[in-house]
C-alpha cells in the first residue's frame, strides 16, 4: 500500500477581484502518493495551477486543510511555509525563473546552501545531476540568458532536486519549450520518477500528461475523476487509448 | 501635449510612493534655498530699506566735548568740506558702561541721548512703549528685546565708568524700545540709550559733567567718501581738541556689515545646504529616470511600435520630473513662509532690526527657475538614451543590464554564509546605483559634520572659536586714568599672586594706505599674548618699522607678508613693513598690529593707559577685580572681558545651536528619502528575482537581511569619505565662509571622537532605514509572481 505524502481535506481556494468573488477550488479532496508521478488536467481556469501551489505551500488555502506527513501545513506562516518548501518540495516553473544575475551554478547552489552548510557535499551532488541531465561544466559557467529554452529548463529541474525534495511540482514544464526541448525535461522527469520521485505536474497537453502514472481531471473547482496509468512505458498504445477514453468521458 | 501629460501623470500615479519621496526632496531643497535667497539677498536689502526710512547719515562722529567752541569749530569744518552736503548736531553723554545683557554682562560704550530732542538725520524709531510712563524709564534698542532678553517694565541697571566720577550704578525702568541703525546696536563700540529729557538732566548731572558729548551726525554726497571722512575726523578731531577716550566715528558700510554679518553667515550656510540638496535631487532625477527606462522598457517599446516618437516619451519623462518638481518647489516655498518669522527673529537677536518680510516674489521667481531648469536639464540628459532605442529591441527587453563577464562571489568558492554571499552580489551588480547612494551619503555625512564641528566650537567647547573671533582675549582689561597711574597699577598687578601675566594692550584707530579706517592694538611686548590663533601667519612686530596685518585688509589692499603699507595718524605717515597677518571679526578684518614704539612714531606724546591681564584661574577674575578695587588708590576701569566676551557668544550659541540642529535633522531626512527611493526601486525591479528567492524557500527575514547588507558596505564608505573629508577640509572650509568677516584661518577642534559619532549615527541610522524599507519584501508572495 503506498504511502500518502500529501492530502487535501475540503479544499477551498476563492479570488476577490473588484467586489467579485471567483472560488477557484470547491471542497477538493485529494490525495499524493508517495512515488507517483500525478498529472493534474483539467480546461482553462479549471484550478490546476491553484491547486498545484495549495498542495506546495505556495498560497494557502481558503478553507479546508492541506496535510503533508501528518503536519497540516494549510496553518503555517509565510515563513514556515518559506522552510517547509526549501526541506521537502522542488519546483519546476513553466516560465522557468532562473535568476538572471546569476550563473547557472550559482543559480542551483542558492537553494542548495538554503538547507545544507556542507559545500563541498553540495557542489558534488549539483555536479551529478547537471551531468544526469546533460548540462556540462562549461555551460554551469554562463547565465541564464545565454541558455536555450531546454537548456534552461533542465537547469530549473537540477535546482528542483538539489535539495532531494520528496515531491517535486511541475508547473506546464514545457510550456515554453520546443518539442524536441520539451520532450528531453520529460525525459528527465521520468527518469526521476522511475528513480521513486515522486512528481506532481501540471499539464493541459496529452503528449505530456502521458508521462504520468496517474492523472486527476479538474472540472469547476472539483475532482471530477481519476485514472490510473500506472508505469510509463513508451509506445504503449493501450495505455494511450486508456488516458484518452478517460480525458474524452471528462469532456476535455 | 495631452497625450505626454497623461503619460507623465500615469507615471506618476504608478510610483506614488517614490514620486512623493522626490517631492519631499524637492520640497526641502526649495524651502532652503528660498530662505536662503531671502536671507542673502532681501536681508541687506532691508537694512537698506531702514537705513532711508530712517534717513540714516552716511558717517557717524561722537565726541567727548559739548564746548560750543569745538562744536562750532567742528560744524564749521565740515561744512566746509566739499564732500559733505549737511551736518546735524545732537548733544549726548558718553561713558564707558556694562550691563546685563543676555544672562552676561555686556561692556560698551553707552551713549545716552534725550529723545524729547529732534533728530533729523537718523531717526530714532520707536518699535514699542508703555503707554503709562514709569519710574526712570528708559528706551533700549529693539536688540535688547529680541537678542537681550528685556520686556517692557523690567528693571535696567547699567554701571556707568567716568575718569572723574569713577563707577556709579543706574537703575531704570524699560519703557520702551527703538530702532537706529548706528546706535540700536552692541556690534558696534558705542550703544546708544534713549531717556526722557528729566532723566537725561539727572543723569548729566549725576555724571558730573566729564561724560558730556556731541554727535555729528554727518550726510556724504557720495558713499563711496564715508570711510575716508569717517576715519579723517576722527583722527583729527582727536588730535586738536580735547575729546577723551571714548571719541568714536562710524560709517555706513562699517555698521551694515557689523550688523548684517550674522544673516550672511546665516545665508552662505543656508543656501550651501540647499545647493547640496539640489544637487541630492537631481542624482535622484538620473537614478529615478534610469530605472524607469529599464522598468518600462517594454511598455516604452509597445508605445514605439503603436507610434509615439522618442520626443513625446522624453516629453513624458520630463514633464514627470518638472511637474513633481514644481509640486515641491511651490510647496517648499509654502512652507517657508511660517519658518520666516522665525528666521527673521533668530537673526534680529544679533542684528537688532525688524525684518518683516511675508513673501520675495524674486527670491521665489529665482527658487522656481533655479530647480525646474537644472531638474529639467537633468531629466532631459537621463532620458535622451530612449532615442537609441529601436521598438522591436525594447519589447525583447533590448536593454543589457548585465554583464557576462563577472559573477561575482561565486557561491562554490569560500565559506562565507549564503545571506553575505547574495549581499555582496548584489552590492557589486549595483555599482551605479551605490555610486549614487555613496555620493550622497558622503555629502551629507559631510553636511552633518559640518554641523557638528560648528555646535561643538560655538557651544561645547568655545574656547577656540571666542579666540579667533576676538582677537586677544584676557581675563581682565584695566584702564587708568593717566599713563603714571598705569605704571604703578601694572606693578601692582605683577606683584599679585593670581596673576599669570599682565601687559599694556591699546586700541586706537588710524589709517591704512590713506584710505582704509584701522584699529591698531598696540601692545609693548607680544611675546605674552595669549591668542595662539591670533597671529596666523608670520610673527609679530619686533621693530619699530614693522606691522601685522589683518588678514582681510591685506587681502583687500593685495598685500602680503614681505610688502609695506602706509600707516597715518594726524598728519604723522609713515611706511611699515608686514611682517604677520592677523585674524578677527571685531573690526571686521580691519585691524592691525603695532609695538608701541612703532605707534610712537605716529603719536610721540601717546603713553598706554589700558593694559591686558591674565590669570592663573579665570574663574578668580570677579575677586581679583574687587581685590584691586579695594587695595590700588590709583583710580582705574576693570572689566571682566572673559565674562563680557562669552555672553556676547549667547546670540550666536543660540543661533548656532538652531542651524545645527536643522541641518541634523535635514540629514537623516534625506538619507532616509534616498534610501527609501533608492530600497524601493530595487524591489520593484527584483520583484521577480525575490519571488523565485522565495519559491524556492527563501524566508523574508532572509531576503530584508540580504537586500539591507547589500547597502551597508557604500552606506559605511560613503560615511567615512565623508568623515574624513570633513575630518581634513572643514577647517578650510570655514576659512573661506568667515573670511569676509576677518577670520582667515580656522582652527576649530574637529575631534576624533565626534567624527566616530557622525560616522557611527549615520551608519546606524541608514543601515536601520534600509533595513525598514527591506521590510517591504514580505509584501511579495510566490504565488503573486506566479501568477502574473
Amino acid at each position: 500500500m503506498s504511502i500518502i505524502l500529501l492530502s487535501t481535506a475540503k479544499l477551498c481556494k476563492t479570488f476577490s477581484s473588484g467586489g467579485v468573488q471567483q472560488h477557484v477550488l470547491r471542497n477538493l479532496d485529494v490525495e499524493i502518493r508517495q512515488g507517483d508521478f500525478t498529472v493534474i488536467m483539467g480546461s482553462s481556469g479549471a484550478g490546476k495551477s491553484t491547486l498545484l501551489y495549495a498542495l506546495s505551500g505556495m498560497d494557502k488555502p481558503t478553507l479546508g486543510t492541506v496535510t503533508f506527513a501528518g503536519e497540516e501545513i494549510s496553518r503555517y506562516s509565510n515563513d514556515q511555509l518559506a522552510v517547509f518548501r526549501r526541506r521537502h518540495c522542488g519546483f519546476v516553473f513553466q516560465q522557468i525563473y532562473l535568476m538572471d544575475s546569476m550563473s547557472v551554478l550559482d543559480n542551483v547552489l542558492a537553494a542548495g546552501q538554503l538547507v545544507s552548510k556542507d559545500r563541498k557535499a553540495l557542489l558534488r551532488r549539483a555536479r551529478e545531476l547537471f551531468a544526469a541531465v546533460g548540462i556540462s561544466q562549461a555551460t554551469q559557467k554562463k547565465f541564464p540568458t545565454q541558455l536555450s529554452g531546454g537548456e534552461a529548463q533542465r537547469v530549473g529541474i537540477v535546482r528542483a532536486l538539489i535539495n532531494q525534495p520528496q515531491i517535486v511540482f511541475a508547473d506546464e514544464p514545457t510550456g515554453q519549450l520546443n518539442s524536441a526541448a520539451g520532450t528531453d525535461a520529460l525525459d528527465v522527469l521520468t527518469r526521476l520518477n522511475e528513480q521513486g520521485q515522486s512528481i506532481v505536474m501540471v499539464t493541459h497537453d496529452l503528449k505530456t500528461a502521458r508521462r504520468g502514472s496517474r492523472v486527476l481531471y479538474l472540472r469547476d473547482g472539483m475532482v471530477y475523476g481519476a485514472c490510473e496509468l500506472g508505469a510509463y512505458r513508451p509506445g504503449d498504445q493501450q495505455r494511450h487509448e486508456r488516458l484518452t477514453a478517460f480525458l474524452s468521458e471528462m469532456g476535455w | 501635449m495631452g497625450k505626454i501629460l497623461r503619460l507623465a501623470l500615469s507615471n506618476i500615479r504608478k510610483s506614488r510612493s517614490r514620486s512623493l519621496s522626490f517631492l519631499v526632496i524637492v520640497l526641502i531643497a526649495a524651502l532652503l534655498l528660498n530662505l536662503g535667497l531671502i536671507t542673502g539677498v532681501d536681508y541687506a536689502g532691508s537694512f537698506d530699506e531702514k537705513a532711508e526710512q530712517l534717513n540714516a547719515p552716511g558717517v557717524v562722529l561722537v565726541a567727548q566735548n559739548d564746548q560750543p567752541s569745538f562744536i562750532a569749530d567742528m560744524e564749521q569744518e565740515l561744512r566746509g568740506d566739499d564732500r559733505i552736503a549737511g551736518i546735524e548736531t545732537l548733544p549726548a553723554l558718553l561713558a564707558g558702561s556694562e550691563f546685563p545683557y543676555a544672562g552676561g554682562i555686556n561692556s560698551r560704550t553707552a551713549a545716552f541721548f534725550d529723545r524729547s530732542r529732534p533728530r533729523e538725520t537718523g531717526r530714532f524709531s520707536m518699535t514699542e512703549e508703555l503707554e503709562t510712563l514709569p519710574q526712570h524709564p528708559i528706551y533700549l534698542p529693539y536688540l535688547f528685546r529680541v537678542g537681550g532678553g528685556y520686556r517692557l517694565g523690567d528693571p535696567f541697571t547699567i554701571t556707568l565708568f567716568t575718569a572723574v566720577m569713577g563707577k556709579l550704578e543706574h537703575s531704570f525702568t524699560v519703557a520702551g524700545f527703538y530702532e537706529d541703525i548706528y546706535f540700536a546696536t552692541i556690534n558696534s563700540t558705542v550703544t546708544g540709550f534713549l531717556l526722557d529729557s528729566g532723566e537725561y538732566a539727572a543723569l548729566e548731572q549725576a555724571l558730573g559733567g566729564a561724560a558730556s558729548g556731541t554727535l555729528f551726525s554727518v550726510n556724504t554726497r557720495d558713499a563711496a567718501d564715508n570711510e575716508s571722512i569717517a576715519s579723517h575726523y576722527q583722527t583729527t578731531m582727536g588730535e586738536r581738541y580735547e575729546v577723551g577716550r571714548l571719541t568714536d566715528s562710524s560709517h555706513y558700510a562699517l555698521v551694515k556689515s557689523s550688523r548684517t554679518v550674522t544673516s550672511s553667515i546665516g545665508a552662505s550656510i543656508i543656501l550651501g545646504f540647499s545647493l547640496l540638496l539640489l544637487l541630492v535631487s537631481l542624482v535622484v532625477v538620473n537614478f529615478r529616470i534610469r530605472n524607469s527606462v529599464e522598468e518600462e522598457i517594454r511598455n516604452i517599446g509597445a508605445l514605439k511600435a503603436l507610434g509615439y516618437t522618442s520626443r513625446q516619451l522624453i516629453g513624458a519623462f520630463l514633464a514627470q520630473f518638472l511637474l513633481l518638481a514644481l509640486g515641491g518647489v511651490l510647496l517648499g516655498i509654502l512652507c517657508s513662509l511660517p519658518v520666516l518669522p522665525g528666521l527673521a527673529a533668530m537673526f534680529a537677536s544679533q542684528t537688532g532690526i525688524v525684518w518683516n518680510k511675508p513673501f520675495s516674489p524674486l527670491a521665489a521667481l529665482m527658487t522656481l527657475l533655479v530647480v525646474e531648469a537644472l531638474v529639467g536639464a537633468v531629466a532631459f540628459i537621463s532620458a535622451v538614451r530612449i532615442r537609441r532605442l529601436p521598438p522591436i529591441v525594447a519589447l525583447r527587453t533590448g536593454l543589457q543590464t548585465h554583464s557576462f563577464r563577472r559573477n561575482p562571489l561565486p557561491l562554490d568558492r569560500g565559506n562565507r554564509p549564503l545571506t553575505l554571499s547574495l549581499a555582496g552580489k548584489q552590492m557589486v551588480r549595483s555599482g551605479g546605483q551605490n555610486l549614487l547612494i555613496g555620493l550622497i551619503v558622503t555629502g551629507v555625512t559631510f553636511a552633518a559634520m559640518f554641523a557638528g564641528v560648528l555646535f561643538y566650537n560655538v557651544n561645547i567647547e568655545s574656547d577656540v572659536f571666542i579666540r579667533m573671533v576676538s582677537g586677544e582675549v584676557p581675563n581682565a582689561q584695566l584702564e587708568a586714568g593717566d599713563p603714571e597711574a598705569a605704571a604703578r597699577l601694572m606693578e601692582r598687578v605683577h606683584n599679585m599672586e593670581q596673576v599669570d601675566k599682565a601687559y599694556f594692550f591699546s586700541t586706537e584707530s588710524l589709517i591704512c594706505e590713506r584710505e582704509f579706517e584701522a584699529n591698531a592694538y598696540i601692545l609693548d611686548d607680544f611675546e605674552f599674548t595669549g591668542n595662539p590663533d591670533w597671529l596666523y601667519q608670520g610673527r609679530f612686530p619686533r621693530y619699530d618699522n614693522e606691522v601685522a596685518l589683518g588678514g582681510l585688509m591685506a587681502r583687500t589692499l593685495g598685500k602680503g607678508i614681505g610688502d609695506t603699507v602706509r600707516l597715518t595718524k594726524g598728519d604723522a605717515e609713515w611706511e611699515y613693513l608686514i611682517t604677520g597677518l592677523i585674524q578677527g571679526s571685531n573690526y571686521m578684518g580691519h585691524d592691525l598690529c603695532l609695538s608701541l614704539a612703532a605707534y610712537q612714531r605716529l603719536s610721540p606724546d601717546f603713553q598706554p593707559v589700558v593694559f591686558s591681564v591674565y590669570l592663573r584661574n579665570r574663574e578668580e577674575t570677579g575677586g581679583f577685580l574687587q581685590t584691586l578695587e579695594r587695595e590700588s588708590p590709583d583710580r582705574f576701569n576693570g572689566v571682566n572681558a572673559d565674562e563680557i566676551i562669552r555672553s556676547s557668544m549667547a546670540t550666536y550659541q543660540s543661533i548656532v545651536a538652531v542651524l545645527a540642529v536643522i541641518i541634523g535633522i535635514v540629514t537623516l531626512v534625506v538619507i532616509g528619502l534616498v534610501l527609501y527611493l533608492v530600497i524601493k526601486t530595487l524591489l520593484v525591479h527584483k520583484k521577480r528575482e525575490l519571488g523565485i528567492q522565495k519559491a524556492i524557500g527563501f524566508t523574508t527575514g532572509q531576503l530584508v537581511l540580504q537586500n539591507a547588507l547589500a547597502f551597508l558596505p557604500v552606506i559605511v564608505f560613503g560615511a567615512l569619505l565623508g568623515g574624513i573629508g570633513g575630518y581634513l577640509g572643514l577647517n578650510p572650509f570655514f576659512s573661506v565662509l568667515f573670511s569676509g568677516i576677518g577670520i582667515m584661518k580656522v582652527n576649530f577642534v574637529v575631534s576624533f571622537p565626534l567624527l566616530a559619532l557622525v560616522f557611527g549615527f549615520i551608519v546606524l541610522f541608514g543601515f536601520g532605514v534600509s533595513l525598514l524599507v527591506a521590510t517591504r519584501i514580505r509584501r511579495i508572495f510566490p504565488y503573486t509572481l506566479i501568477s502574473e
